[in-house]
């Protein structure tokens, strides 16, 4: 591609032949095109697209200002500093930026990184140059997510750069290294413009990842002029295809398999891939288990939803055939590959060329647009087999896989439904939020075991929508994300499914940013006194602590605490439900409130379980009792 | 109750071989009945099932109640017409009385 640039722009060659070349090096037409629009304006003799470039003077920050607004931002999430003067400077006589401010960076990030999952683009933030620690674990898990954002801080003035002096220690731009795709130190206020451009670019290209920005104070301050792009400038075409030769073997080797399995990852939804990988497995019949994703997908009451792994057993009890081809598409490979100890040839399909094969050996690596991939694999597969054999092919798996998802997801609701008591079983409070939610109502999930709630709701393209949780796993990320959600689809109920420890992790901040611009996400904390997971995981290995059923570092009952105070601390309003009897009632209250327009904080008091459930002693300790003077 | 210590740890990566030579010794422990293949085949899809054989884990008929639905609910491939055989199994042959 880069010769035919070279080509082009060097008048070696017409638009035609560019086109021509970029079929033949196995683009599609759409990124033949978009290649061709993104290179014409250094075509001699072509024609700039109007408003391609434009010379604007202002301060850096100005100039930063004006090359977001091109790329499309519509919001600046932010958390207080004095590095953000030079914006607030900038912002006087704008209306085409909108602040969105939260009192901690963490929770700036967690709702910028909410929003650029839905939106699929970069989402820009900035905070205070010492807030930058403060941000780092949602970044972390924005980097293991392949999110984009830009992520900016301010810095010293440039007169006491390497000083270790007030607020600054020497490389800070090192710390945010292993969190961040690419990261810039900018030291020129003509350039600002230039590097707000890149960090977007970067953050944005599949596979995502944040980029941050740091730019000395007195930068963003000083005068200058410089270019300011368009947003056709980083528009940067996505749709790339695998190469053809491996989509025919491909297509080959899933045409001759005789009991197939699909695991979809978190590519496929950051693609946009769902509708044509539904399309590939109805095609061929291939029954479908979901990776750890941020996203649903798969449609999960599509026939040929098998669920999770634990699933297969049954379906391989009617099916009567093993396994014999994985396809892998858009997860990051298990380690070993799909069986362990008896793998089963995998096609790894991905965007992102470091992960295919990584971790284990493949059969075929298809490299490109999960979509593309999909859709190339359909006409591979078309054109090898005729309709009547492709229909033989699918007929049974989609029988047996169809009957079984039907059945089991009438069992889930079912359990939901006869469950009852208090506190209040987990799976009735999921059954009774899918009973009331809107049909396309979204949910933004932070729990330790995600599944077990999802599993209730239905998700698709044209039913709910699933965002989270963060493949990172560090906690503290839902009830901002949910805020970001909610900005990004202000016209769908948006509802954070949250476990009472994750809240905890500092999730207040983002109820001040919810509550000041009337944000209507319901908060439901599973609110069950404990960190479960990780009393399962240290409990149950029934070492030292498990055997004396002592409990040291999960136990959140003393105190056990309200979050419908906590939330009217913000001015939100709330209900606390420890019985399943309250449940309806309660979750009414909390849509009419979103319809009203503002947050909701629903507290459940939910029912635990597993080894360790009943304890509730931990290491005790009172400072007070240790005083000797009490003062 | 200290049901389920390895229920949440073994969620995963139990399938194609779904009767081990140890899940099948595991299985000598549940008395004959109608619904014995089907508890057993629900329940160690995900774990083993030597959860359910401790002594130490013996619950009321309420609490295999609420241990099946909560299952159910997690994901356990149980079909809706075996979910009240398999808690009256559990109840009937793995409670306190």
């Amino acid at each position: 591609m880069r010769e035919l640039v070279n080509d082009l722009v060097n008048a070696k060659i017409s638009r035609r032949s560019f086109l021509a070349g970029m079929a033949a090096a196995s683009y599609s037409a759409t990124a033949a095109k978009s290649a061709l629009a993104a290179v014409e304006p250094f075509i001699p003799g072509a024609e700039l697209p109007k408003n391609y470039v434009r010379t604007v003077e202002g301060t850096g920050a100005d100039l930063m200002m004006e090359q977001m607004v091109e790329t499309g931002t519509k919001y600046l999430f932010c958390s207080n500093g004095s590095g953000l003067g030079p914006f607030s400077d900038s912002l006087v006589g704008r209306t085409d930026m909108q602040l969105i401010q939260a009192t901690h960076e963490g929770q700036v990030v967690a709702i910028a990184d909410g929003y650029a999952k839905v939106t699929k683009k970069p989402s820009f933030c900035m905070y205070s140059r010492v807030g930058l620690p403060h941000s780092t674990s949602n970044m972390y898990n924005a980097m293991k997510d392949r999110t984009g954002l830009v992520i900016m801080s301010d810095h010293s003035n440039s007169d006491r750069e390497g000083t270790d002096s007030h607020e600054d220690i020497d490389n800070w731009i090192e710390a945010v290294r292993f969190y961040t795709k690419w990261r810039w130190e900018a030291h020129h206020s003509e350039r600002l413009a230039e590097w707000v451009r890149r960090a977007y670019k970067v953050a944005g290209v599949l596979p995502g990842g944040p980029t941050a920005l740091r730019i000395p104070r007195d930068i963003m301050y000083k005068k200058t002029k410089g270019a300011i792009f368009s947003g056709e400038a980083l528009n940067v075409a996505m749709d790339l295809r695998p190469d053809t030769s491996e989509v025919e073997r491909a297509a080959k080797v899933i045409l001759s398999a005789k009991s197939p399995l699909m695991k979809v990852g978190p590519e496929v939804g950051q693609c946009e891939a769902r509708a044509a990988v539904v399309e590939l497995c109805e095609l061929v019949g291939i029954p479908v288990i979901q990776h750890r994703s941020i996203f649903a997908d798969f449609p999960n009451t599509h026939p040929l939803w098998l669920g999770e792994d634990h699933n297969l057993g049954a379906y391989l009890r009617e099916y009567q055939q093993p396994f014999d081809l994985y396809l892998n598409f858009g997860a990051r490979q298990e380690p070993g590959g799909f069986g362990r100890t008896n793998p089963v040839k995998e096609i790894h399909a991905s965007v992102d060329m470091d992960t295919v094969g990584r971790n284990s050996p493949t059969v075929a690596n298809l490299v490109g647009n999960i979509n593309e991939i999909a859709k190339d694999l359909i006409e591979a597969i078309k054109s090898l087999a005729n309709t009547n054999q492709l229909k033989q092919l699918a007929e049974e798996r989609m029988r047996v896989a169809g009957g079984l998802t039907t059945a089991w997801q009438e069992s889930r609701l079912n359990a939901g439904r006869l469950s009852k008591g208090s506190p209040v079983p987990w799976q009735r409070l999921a059954y009774e939020l899918r009973q009331q939610l809107e049909p396309d109502a979204v949910i933004v999930e932070e729990q330790g075991t995600e599944y077990k709630s999802l599993g209730m709701f239905p998700f698709a393209d044209d039913a709910m929508m699933k965002i989270g949780r963060t493949e990172g796993r560090a906690l503290g990320w839902g009830v901002g994300a949910s805020a970001g959600v909610k900005l990004a689809l202000p016209n769908r109920q948006v509802i954070a499914l949250q476990g009472d420890g994750g809240y905890l992790f500092g999730q207040n901040d983002s109820l001040w940013t919810m509550s000041r611009y009337d944000i209507p996400v319901m908060i439901v904390v599973f609110n069950n006194g404990t960190y479960e997971e990780t009393r399962w995981q240290i409990m149950g290995r029934m070492g030292p602590a498990g055997q004396a059923n002592r409990d040291y570092v999960s136990y959140l009952g003393n105190p056990r605490v309200d979050f419908t105070h906590l939330a009217a601390a913000y001015n939100i309003d709330g209900a606390v439900v420890q019985n399943s009897n309250q449940l309806k009632g309660a979750i009414r209250k909390g849509l009419r409130t979103l319809a009203d327009g503002r947050p909701f904080m629903l507290d459940v008091h939910i029912r635990t379980l597993g080894v360790g459930a009943e304890v509730t002693d931990y290491q005790k300790f009172s400072l007070a009792e240790q005083r000797t003077r009490k003062v | 109750m200290k049901f389920l210590n390895a229920v949440f740890f073994k969620f995963t990566f139990i399938f194609i071989v779904l009767f081990s030579l140890h899940g099948q010794s595991q299985a000598q422990g549940f008395p004959e009945s109608e619904h014995r293949d089907k508890v057993i085949m629900a329940c160690s899809a995900c774990h083993g099932l030597d959860n359910i054989l401790s002594p130490s884990n013996k619950m009321s008929a309420d609490d295999w109640e609420f241990y099946v639905y909560e299952m159910v609910a997690r994901g356990a491939p149980v079909k809706p017409e075996d979910m009240q055989d398999i808690i009256d199994y559990l109840a009937d042959n793995f409670s306190t009385k």
